[in-house]
């Protein structure tokens, strides 16, 4: 009985992992960098004076997007971003854009996200204790970050997300919204 | 026939030859923005080459006067198909200009032969592709071990005059005239502000024409090691610009040449460079470097003339 259990599950995720993991490939394809390590946590403050920390997301899968004002690709990115997010509504991910302007205020940066049709959560790094590790690279960069708070993928530079092609990478990585529950739909993780 | 003899009696007959100025060896070395993974760019470059100083192995002689410039403009494009595969093309437009060539004199000194001239069109093209064997990417870091492999092709004029009306020396022809083949390895560690790049690139020669002749150059071996450090902005996200300043220690070793058939004594040798850069990223697509290879060290076979430094400058677009 527990053998054939044993096997139900393991056939379960066999299926399940093509379907919905992160392979390689599918990174690759994408430019997109495989990482393996736990996300630094780190507390952001949104406009209303509301604080989170990363720990406080886990569960959920989460897409962490940093961008600046100054940035002019990240003026064209955002609103796919944005595109994204809304379709990712009711899913059990979370979109958090992140500014790191060093010279612009926050009522000013999240007004310039307004006027490109912004409605997700806008924070400023400054306004938390964010590492700068995560935008050493420059900006647009943005990380995939597992429901285990575990960094499984970087994208350097802008990326148009409301394209078929990160559509289904985003697909993969995230469950469709489900009425029942989303957390028990889906799983993610890398293939090797 | 005159021609055919003044090139037999400079190459062999006399002794003397100069060394290699290379044309596309710095395709893996410096800090070029090559390094990008992703996407598309295009790049042209600017460079200037100098040999004005005559070497016995890895002393230094008097120059009777000999002088060889170079100048090439290269055009590049490359496309990164994925995170692992890249291509690249690289074209050279070139002037080369000699003035003088070295001959061996009565007691074997080195002595100025009056032949002036050089040349000007379009170079040798080659065609590299870049796979990416290992990666390693961490929040802090990314390191990639790649492997190149590319042929350069017979596109430059191998048949063009000195003032003199006779074939110019195999250098100062505009191509090599042969296929050749080029085989590297470039490995790449990013670490916050500073990174170190290596790379490998053996270049394996045919025979090409020259003139009359059969000309065949030394296969070579470039090596570069080159250490770049991020110096604005000191903190990342305050400023859309990124300048760096890079040092890296370089060289060339060649094999001798052979001219039909028959090894040129004075020819090939090894040539160690240091070389100082800036590197500017304006923005997101805008990259500009300049470097100068200066050559500290020379062990050149027999005597020839040797590279005194190398000037190169480039803008690249990313798309």
């Amino acid at each position: 009985m527990r053998l054939a259990r044993f096997a139900s599950l393991a056939f379960l995720w066999l299926v399940t992992l093509p379907a919905l993991g992160l392979d390689a490939d599918a990174l690759e394809s994408r430019h997109m960098q495989q990482l393996e390590e736990t996300a630094p946590d780190f507390l952001l403050r949104d406009g209303s004076g509301r604080t989170f920390h990363l720990t406080d997301l886990r569960g959920r899968a989460v897409i962490l997007h940093f961008w600046a004002t100054w940035c002019k690709p990240c003026r064209k990115e955002l609103p796919t971003l944005q595109a994204m997010a809304s379709r990712l509504a009711g899913s059990n991910a979370v979109v958090i854009a992140v500014a790191i302007d060093a010279k612009s205020d926050a009522a000013s940066v999240r007004r310039y996200a307004v006027d490109l049709g912004v409605t997700i959560p806008v924070y400023l790094a400054s306004e938390g204790t964010i590492s700068d590790r995560y935008w050493s690279w420059g900006v647009p960069v943005t990380y995939l970050i597992d429901p285990e708070g575990r960094l499984i993928a970087r994208s350097l530079g802008p990326r148009d997300w409301a394209s078929a092609s990160m559509r289904a990478l985003i697909g993969q990585f995230v469950a469709p919204p489900s009425p029942g529950g989303a957390e028990s739909h889906w799983r993610i993780g890398i293939q090797r | 026939m005159k021609s055919l003899l003044t090139i037999l009696v400079a190459a062999i007959g006399l002794g003397v030859t100069n060394a290699l100025a290379c044309d596309y060896c710095l395709i893996s070395q410096g800090i070029s923005p090559l390094l990008v993974q992703n996407g598309a760019g295009l790049k042209i470059a600017q460079r200037y080459t100098r040999l004005d100083n005559v070497y016995e192995g890895s002393d230094k002689v008097d120059n009777p006067g000999v002088k060889e410039e170079y100048w090439a403009t290269e055009v590049s494009g490359f496309y990164g198909f994925s995170d692992r595969w890249l291509v690249l093309a690289n074209l050279p437009l070139r002037k080369t200009h000699g003035n003088g060539e070295l001959a061996e004199g009565p007691g074997g000194e080195p002595e100025r032969e009056d032949t002036t001239g050089g040349a000007t069109g379009v170079g040798d093209l080659s065609v590299l592709g870049r796979y990416t064997v290992f990666r390693h990417h961490t929040l802090d870091t990314s390191t990639l071990v790649a492997g190149v492999l590319g042929l350069k092709f017979p596109t430059g004029s191998t048949s063009q005059h000195s003032d003199q009306g006779e074939y110019l020396d195999s250098h100062l022809q505009l191509g090599t005239g042969s296929t050749d083949l080029l085989l590297g390895v470039s490995a790449n560690r990013v670490q916050g502000r500073f990174s170190v790049s290596a790379n490998l690139l053996a270049s394996i020669t045919g025979e090409g024409d020259t003139g009359h002749t059969k000309h065949r150059f030394g296969n070579s071996l470039n090596y570069d090691v080159t250490g770049k450090y991020r110096i604005a902005p000191t903190v990342p996200g305050a400023s859309p610009n990124e300048l760096f300043l890079s040092l890296g220690a370089n060289g060339e070793y060649r094999k001798r040449e052979k001219l039909d058939g028959d090894t040129v004594p004075d020819s090939g040798g090894h040539t160690i460079y240091l070389t100082p850069g800036i590197q500017y990223l304006a923005g997101t697509h805008w990259v500009f470097e300049t470097t100068c290879q200066y050559a500290v060290y020379h062990d050149l076979n027999e005597t020839q003339l040797g590279e005194n430094y190398r000037l190169f400058a480039s803008a690249t677009y990313l798309f």
